[in-house]
């Protein structure tokens, strides 16, 4: 039975986040959305590159940039690890692109980008570019590899209303630690305009790294 | 080539430990998950928030905050209020007490006229009616101490940093804070509203490029001694950069007044840098085992700081009975200089055994010292068997402190015996052993002889 979920399987999914401006996160957060703080004026941008190999977007590449929010939980809920908007999003393929946009209202970079990724023992580089434009390059590191099921809520905003997904992450192996030894090197382009950024940190204060994963929405709900 | 896609679990969640044993949820989650909720009631965090803190207080939670049952010196015994019992006669390294003057019959003494003389408290605002003598006394001993040209007291240490981070700064300045500085700095540069940036711990390029990008009035903060991890502000790098840039410079030394510098000034007289740093904050609960704290400067700073801290200003004075306890322990830090010898030699002593051990008590320089667990499932578990065999320790764990670098801060006091150090290492290693965060004696001598 479809249960209308959407389910992407990926090999790789890097996830670090970094200190941003607060006053940045307001800008390009919906109304009714308010930033994390993590210090006093500090939100969390989170950088996210998925390597997918089989699933409802086919094989492509993504990178998403997303902002921390707080998680809408209601009595009897389970509480997320994390709630968070992804305010600019771009695909390797067009298919890809289509679902996000469709499917999920997620804004879209409208061309096809270019993602390469480098795996080490314990090192995971990515580059993203478009049409030889670069926009970032990111690097993150590995602590301990264990099995995992993450919860987190995503929010979408676009002229139709406020939505929001559960979104699970499944995987073999998921990393996570706060060593600071990863890297973000963020360009000035398209997907990255609303950003300040060399008010960005461009050393993670968290690495997330899963392996052989898949991402699992939800049917987007009103909120 | 593509990775086999993953079997669905049954169980809703999530983490599991190093052993592939799910943890309990409780476990799983932090105090972080709860400052941050949705709808429109105030309170709507207080239920989800008890829900999980009824699992999490014995899975561990309970291991703060145990009511002591008598002075914090070297042995004390501690209710456990998870199962009632008291342990008795457990190995302090949990106090800050770190030259013992708290319980000295000389202070006890001290405090006991104060208390015959003044009553219990000031009775008023240190701006209006709750500025008394012994005030005075203290103030002008601690400025003729630190060598400045005044100080100016507050009611806990807390409150100096808020105090004078706020009444000093303004909309449009710029605050740079180490980003591991005290909490209390940081609340202090939220209340001045000034444009506030962090830089990475102790790297002063990471200062330059914050400082570089702002004009206008800036003020950059450290700490001498950080609480966490025992490591020392590099203060000559930092003081230079800060020059450059014409930013002024708070210190704050809670952890390091009376420890560091030849006459126990602190860090900053440490590296001979005194005329350099502008503003000086030190506490009365650590080495001098009271309460309060005080900030050391220029009259002219001081006369401003009397009108616009308002942490003070809207406080009740220090209590006089404190105050006199303080004063005789001053007395005490200066007439016996060996205190603090003995500190030193006791932190060399601990360290040294400690390292030879195999356990990693990270960059600590000094009397402030993490015993790196790295451990964030199991620290509570290694924190219970420390106390039921004879050692008490805090454990820290995130978000005190960043994910896997969990850790039990351990405090020396010129107090312990040689015999307790020699007996806290003994324990401390067993129960890390157990838990493989430490080599056993046989690797230890292994990997010595490789």
């Amino acid at each position: 039975m479809p249960d209308n979920k959407g389910y992407y399987y990926f090999n790789n999914g890097l996830s670090c986040l970094f200190e941003m401006p607060t006053s940045d996160a307001r800008r390009l957060l919906p109304s009714c959305l308010q930033p994390l703080e993590i210090q006093h004026e500090r939100s969390v941008l989170s950088v996210t590159a998925f390597d997918f190999f089989e699933g409802d977007g086919g094989v492509y590449q993504e990178l998403v940039l997303s902002i921390l929010v707080p998680p809408l939980v209601k009595p009897g809920d389970i509480l997320p690890k994390a709630a968070l908007y992804p305010f600019s999003v771009a695909t390797s393929t067009e298919f890809g692109r289509k679902e996000g946009i469709e499917r999920w209202r997620l804004p879209h970079f409208m061309r096809d980008i270019d993602v390469e990724f480098v795996e080490g023992e314990s090192e995971l580089s990515v580059s993203v570019s478009a049409d030889g434009d670069p926009i970032c390059e990111m690097s993150g590191t590995s602590h301990e590899f264990e099995p995992a099921e993450l919860l987190f809520h995503s929010f979408m905003s676009d002229e139709a209303g406020d939505f929001k997904s559960n979104l699970t992450m499944r995987g073999d192996g998921y990393s996570e630690h706060e060593f600071e030894r990863g890297s973000l090197t963020l360009y000035e382009h398209e997907m990255t305009s609303g950003l300040t950024i060399n008010e960005i940190a461009d050393y993670p204060f968290r690495e997330q790294w899963m392996k052989g994963g898949v991402e699992i929405f939800t049917p987007l709900e009103n909120i | 080539m593509s990775r086999k896609k993953t079997k669905s679990t049954k169980h809703g969640g999530t983490l599991t430990d190093k052993a592939g044993k799910q943890l309990p949820l409780a476990m799983q989650y932090d105090y972080t998950n709860f400052y941050f909720g949705s709808g429109d009631d105030a309170f709507a965090m207080l239920e989800p928030f008890d829900e999980w803190y009824k699992d999490s207080k014995p899975a561990g939670y309970y291991l703060y905050g145990l009511p002591m049952q008598a002075a914090p010196s070297t042995r004390v015994d501690v209710r456990n209020t998870k199962t009632g019992e008291v342990h008795s006669d457990l190995l302090n390294f949990a106090s800050y007490n770190y030259l013992g003057l708290s319980y000295r019959p000389e202070v006890k003494e001290a405090v006991t006229e104060a208390a015959q003389l003044y009553g219990n408290g000031a009775s008023g605002s240190p701006v209006l009616s709750g500025s008394l003598e012994i005030h005075h006394e203290l103030a002008d001993r601690l400025a003729a101490f630190k060598g400045k040209e005044a100080v100016l007291l507050f009611p806990t240490g807390y409150s100096v940093n808020v105090g004078v981070v706020a009444g000093l700064m303004r909309s449009g300045d710029l605050i740079v804070a180490d980003q591991y500085a005290h909490a209390s700095l940081v609340d202090g540069m939220i209340l001045s509203k000034a444009t506030s940036r962090f830089f990475r711990h102790n790297k002063v390029d990471d200062l330059e490029r914050k400082l570089k990008r702002y004009g206008g009035k800036k003020l950059v903060l450290i700490e001498g001694v950080y609480s966490m991890d025992g490591d020392v502000a590099i203060v000559p790098d930092i003081v230079e950069v800060c020059k450059r840039y014409d930013a002024r410079i708070l210190i704050d030394e809670a952890h390091s007044t009376f420890i560091y510098g030849e006459n126990g000034r602190g860090v900053a007289e440490h590296f001979g840098y005194e005329d350099e740093i502008d503003i000086h904050v030190g506490t009365f609960s650590k080495s001098l085992g009271g309460q309060g704290g005080f900030v050391a400067g220029s009259q002219k700073l001081i006369n401003y700081l009397r009108g616009f801290s308002r942490s003070r200003f809207f406080s009740c004075g220090l209590s006089p009975v404190v105050s006199a306890g303080i004063l005789k322990a001053l007395d005490l830090f200066e007439a016996e200089p060996e205190l603090r010898s003995k500190l030193w030699e006791n932190v060399d002593f601990m360290q040294n055994k400690l390292r030879e051990a195999g356990v990693s008590v990270g960059d600590s320089e000094c009397q402030v010292i993490p015993i790196m667990v790295q451990d964030d499932a199991r620290i509570f578990e290694m924190g219970e068997a420390l106390m039921y065999e004879g050692v008490y320790l805090n454990p820290v764990k995130y978000p005190a402190v960043p994910k896997h670098k969990s850790r039990f801060r351990m405090s020396i006091s010129a107090d312990h015996s040689r015999e307790e150090l020699e007996e806290g290492v003994r324990t401390i290693t067993r129960v890390l052993q157990r838990y493989d965060i430490c080599p056993t004696t046989r690797d230890t001598i292994t990997s010595t002889t490789v």
